[in-house]
């Protein structure tokens, strides 16, 4: 579902990624895991096709990223990304006009589960609530692959747990492909099946996770100190 | 829909100032002289304030963070430029239609300036429709210069003013290049109608030209 061969993308002077290279297949939950300015961000837009890779190659279901891909890509960026003038209900709207198999149901399944009323203006929206509403816009329609960075940020703690569980045990479809990419290891560790380990742009470790967790006799927390840190 | 929704302040404002200037113009003026003002200057003050409205929708796209949005969604970006830059091209066509529609409907007599104009085989009212064509070329014009720099800014990162300089300087440069070899080209068409032609052909040209640097080189 996801290819990257050897991508480098360089901002100026800066690398923000070096020769990474992934492979994931259908229907996985994969760990992008790195502290922050890691990299996980600059790999997210290029395989949601909003950034180009210096060099290298990044495949999205066999095809470049581009526009095409992005018909069957979620992504949740890490900003607040929503007009603040539109309501809750206009902005699942306007989204929904875009995406094939856009489900209203399920968006007001999703709205009440994330506890948004549909009038709530974006701009009276907690950063938690913005959070959650990328949440519901990204799971409202049948997306195959979903590009979920550090959707936690923001969210209080109490609530982590019961959204990540709402997703993967009741959202989550068998065939869709979700990267999520954060620094709060300890929150995704039950979901996740494999993982990235990102450090200064390059991964430095990816596997499955209970594979990688076995071998080593860690957890991913500590893991995570020993190669992403 | 949802530019001129997010953006109806300024659009809606030039389009509702339009429409009452020319209520103002129907029932108020009685004089040749501000019949012909009123017509024919105050709806150009908008061929200025249109452009400046579509390069800030960009601007605060960006600045909003709402580009990850709307980059995001299954569509050309540049089809994303082009919504945008529909949106003031709406409301100076409706600015245009409303002086247009306007013109026939004033009471006032030009008497003077019938007189005038009648040596050169003009009228009036002929004369404030082709300075209302004239206005819709110059929209399309700057609408395209204000476009290609959205697509300039796109693909040249960084050095904002050296390249914003050197932009406005080149504008200029081919803008005037290509007048007279145009003039040529249309040899048959009335001189008249010229420059009128060419600020359309330029203002398309240019934004054909901002659409495909902003669909090539936009990133996040």
């Amino acid at each position: 579902m996801v290819e990257a061969e050897k991508i480098t993308k360089r901002y100026g002077s800066k690398w923000a990624l070096r020769e990474v290279s992934v492979r994931e297949t259908a229907g996985r939950v994969v760990g992008v895991l790195g502290q922050n300015g890691s990299g996980k961000s600059t790999f997210f837009r290029i395989l949601a096709g909003l950034a180009r890779p210096t060099q290298g190659e990044a495949l999205v279901d066999g095809q470049p990223p581009s526009h095409l891909t992005r018909r069957f890509t979620s992504y949740l960026p890490e900003v607040d990304p929503y007009y603040g003038w539109m309501t809750v209900g206009q902005l699942l709207e306007f989204a929904g006009r875009f995406y094939q198999g856009w489900d209203s149901e399920r968006a007001r399944v999703l709205l009440d589960t994330m506890e948004l009323s549909e009038d709530a203006v974006i701009d009276s929206l907690s950063r938690g609530q913005r959070g959650r509403l990328k949440i519901v816009a990204g799971f409202a329609w049948p997306s195959r692959l979903v590009l979920m960075d550090e959707p936690l940020s923001g969210i209080d703690q109490p609530s982590r747990r019961r959204i990540l569980d709402g997703l993967f045990n009741q959202f989550k479809t068998a065939e869709q492909t979700i990267l999520i990419s954060t620094h709060l290891v300890y929150e995704v560790e039950p979901f996740v099946e494999d993982v990235i380990f990102f450090r200064d742009g390059e991964v430095t470790l990816q596997g499955e996770a209970d594979t990688l967790k076995r071998d080593r006799n860690v957890d991913l927390s500590k893991l995570f100190e020993e190669v992403a840190v | 829909m949802k530019e001129l929704r997010e953006h109806r302040g300024i659009y809606g404002g030039v389009s509702v100032g339009a429409i009452l200037l020319y209520v103002f113009i129907l029932t108020r003026v009685e004089g040749e002289a501000g019949a012909l003002f009123f017509a024919g200057f105050p709806v150009w003050v908008t061929a200025a304030l249109l452009p400046f409205a579509l390069a800030r929708s960009f601007s605060g796209e960006w600045k909003a963070s709402t580009h990850y949005f709307l980059l995001s969604l299954p569509v050309r970006s540049g089809t994303i430029a082009l919504a945008k830059w529909l949106a003031p091209l709406t409301a100076a066509v409706l600015i245009f239609s409303v002086s247009l529609a306007g013109i026939d409907l004033i009471r006032v007599e030009f008497e003077v300036t019938g007189q005038l104009l009648e040596q050169f085989g003009a009228t009036p009212r002929a004369v404030l429709r082709y300075v209302n064509t004239q206005y819709l070329a110059t929209v399309v014009l700057l609408l395209g210069v204000a476009m290609a720099w959205v697509g300039v800014r796109q693909t040249v990162t960084g050095h904002g003013l050296v390249v914003g300089s050197l932009y406005v300087i080149l504008t200029f440069f081919l803008y005037f290049q290509f007048m007279s070899p145009f003039h040529h080209l249309v040899g048959d068409v009335p001189s008249v109608w010229v420059p009128v032609i060419y600020s359309f052909t330029f203002g398309l040209a240019y934004t054909m030209a901002g659409f495909i640097l902003f669909d090539r080189f936009t990133e996040i």
